[in-house]
């Protein structure tokens, strides 16, 4: 599998790497210590002469970026994963917090339904196969959020595996064309939540709401991919669209709802994958494609002039606009995963191995929640270019920004003007003028009547 | 051949079925290294103090391998005790929750209904400078 090629992206700086389409199945190996040939515009010649590589170099001067994400989503449920406290985003601290969720002895977990049927959705909309038997495990660490030690999750076998997601990026700079791409899902997973952490530096003590501790996630870990930020920032954005439209779960960065960890490792074509470094604190899109991409130039700048990569954990400070080493991150962490004593498996049914004389509260049928699933974005964009006639890029737009899809489709009933007519003045228009506003679609006065 | 490597034959025949890998591998002889002991203090937060803990250990790691004797070819491992159990699924209702005054008297030191810790994990002291780990 081709390394997809690094493309600079809106740094706005003269490099000279020529964008490859990283659909292209051939790898280029350039002959050993052919340092003569190395093109000058290939480095960054642009800025400092620092970062021209003083030693030849085997495999050629182009890099490539690899990037895997890590996604964490909550799932909205009204009580928690392993009890029966309430989840909610504001509420005084410590007061949604049961016997269990603080850990005290002789309390034990007990799955909700809710959470298990959220991430056979879940799977199903990414393609994934539902393992019909999946296992809990007890993942030990320490940290003062983490009441019992350790986080029930499933390493071993999770709830579903192998799937899939597709998604738009725009191509050149003026937005006008579309390619799609896909991202294997290597597993989706149920784990639990930690608590809120505080920390007092001026007292030197952290303070711990154990409010979140026990919330139900979905960890979704997809496979390495992709290769630079406007790819991640895409990917992110279909995965809230898709989990905002099965509803199992807001998807909210902003509010902590959807968190993201990129890995990313950066290689000449060719070679074995560079060591790769853990991105975190990814709290809104943009953040997240901005963090990888100069994440990815840091590694480039630190190998070219002869520096290593170590692997580590960083943070991305929004203010410096680059990625700083973590504190607090002890080397390689051991978490002595064991299975979770006190869950037997989690057993799905599907139609035809469902037991019968079963009660319908206690068993789950993969098959029912199938076709119970509601219009993916995927589908409600082809039903628009179906429909209206519109392009691809218009109908990612209008499920990119909130509420206005169903603005359009109001006018759309009310209106007898032509589709492509509408179209054009709720993007161009409509949206131009919300834009320099600075609103968004509720905020707008404009009513869908004309 | 002892039971002992016979089972390890064993294992490494049926081409990695093991579903958890630790970082603890102990030595054939069945003596725990200093680097293991290290290595488990850290994680577990126990203290083998002295010499004579270690030497329990190793006495309690050599009554459990009296299990490998017992000849497993061609049974399957089950996944855990509870394999035949049905897996309880709760209703998502709010249920529990709204004690936290109840949850806060446990704490020694409390601010406002948080819990108060200590800053970030305390790091244990290195090898050369440990002389006794102090409990608090």
């Amino acid at each position: 599998m081709a390394a997809p090629m690094l493309r600079r992206v809106g740094l706005g700086r003269l490099w000279g790497f020529a964008w490859v389409d990283g659909g292209s199945g051939h790898r280029r190996g350039s002959p050993n210590g052919s340092t003569s040939s190395r093109r000058r515009e290939q480095s960054s010649v642009a800025q400092q002469p620092l970062h021209t590589a003083q030693k030849p170099r085997k495999g050629g001067h182009k890099w490539a970026a690899v990037v895997g994400l890590e996604i964490h989503a909550q799932i909205s449920s009204n009580s928690k994963l392993f009890s029966g406290s309430q989840v909610s985003f504001m509420a005084p601290p410590n007061s949604l917090v049961s016997f269990f969720d603080a850990s005290l002895p002789g309390t034990l977990p007990v799955l909700n339904r809710r959470c298990v049927e959220a991430a056979v959705m879940t799977g199903l909309a990414l393609n994934c196969h539902i393992n019909k038997k999946s296992l809990f495990d007890r993942k030990h660490y320490f940290y003062s959020d983490l009441p019992a030690g350790y986080q029930i999750t499933q390493q071993r076998l999770p709830i579903a595996a192998n799937g899939s997601l597709t998604y738009g990026v725009f191509m050149g700079n003026k937005q006008s064309r579309m390619a799609t791409k896909t991202v294997r899902i290597r597993q989706i997973q149920l784990e639990q939540d930690s608590g809120k952490s505080l920390h007092d530096d001026l007292r030197s003590q952290t303070l711990i709401d154990l409010n979140r501790a026990g919330v139900g996630l979905l960890e979704v870990v997809l496979e390495p991919d992709l290769c630079c930020g406007e790819e991640a920032a895409a990917v992110i954005k279909e995965l809230q669209l898709i989990l905002q439209a099965l509803g199992t779960s807001q998807a909210n960065m902003a509010e902590g709802q959807l968190r993201v960890d990129a890995n990313i490792s950066v290689h000449h074509p060719g070679e074995p994958l560079g060591v790769r470094t853990e991105v975190k604190n990814l709290n809104s899109i943009r953040f997240l494609a901005k963090a990888i991409d100069h994440e990815i130039q840091r590694q480039i700048n630190e190998l070219e002039s002869g520096g290593e990569i170590l692997n580590e954990t960083r943070s991305f400070d929004c203010k410096l606009g680059c990625t700083v080493p973590m504190r607090d991150k002890e080397g390689k962490q051991d978490y002595r995963f064991m299975p979770e004593p006190n869950l037997p498996p989690l057993v799905l049914y599907d139609s035809a191995s469902l037991p019968a004389g079963t009660e319908s509260q206690q068993v789950i049928n993969i098959d029912q929640i199938r076709d119970a699933l509601p219009e993916l974005p995927s589908a409600t964009r082809e039903r628009l270019v179906r429909r209206y006639g519109m392009l691809p890029e218009h109908s990612f737009t209008l499920l990119n920004e909130v509420g206005l899809l169903q603005f359009f489709q109001n006018v759309m009933k009310e209106t007898r003007a032509e589709p492509k007519k509408v179209t054009s003045w709720v993007l161009n228009t409509l949206l131009g003028y919300l834009k320099h506003h600075n609103l968004a679609v509720s905020e707008s006065s404009e009513k869908p009547h004309l | 051949m002892s039971a002992r490597a016979l089972w390890l034959a064993f294992r490494s025949g049926l081409g990695g079925r093991q579903a958890f890998s630790t970082k603890v591998n102990l030595q054939g002889s069945g003596r725990i290294t200093v680097e293991v002991i290290e290595h488990l203090e850290r994680l577990a937060l126990v203290d083998f103090g002295s010499r004579e803990a270690v030497a329990r250990l190793e006495k309690a790691i050599a009554f459990a391998d009296r299990l490998r004797e017992v000849d497993t070819d061609g049974v399957e491992p089950m996944e855990s005790v509870l394999e035949d159990r049905c897996l309880y699924l709760r209703s998502d209702n709010v249920a529990e929750g709204n004690c936290a005054e109840e949850l806060l008297q446990n704490s020694r030191q409390v601010v406002e209904e948080y819990f108060v810790a200590p800053p970030g994990n305390i790091s244990l002291p290195k090898l050369g400078e440990q002389e006794s780990f102090q409990h608090s």
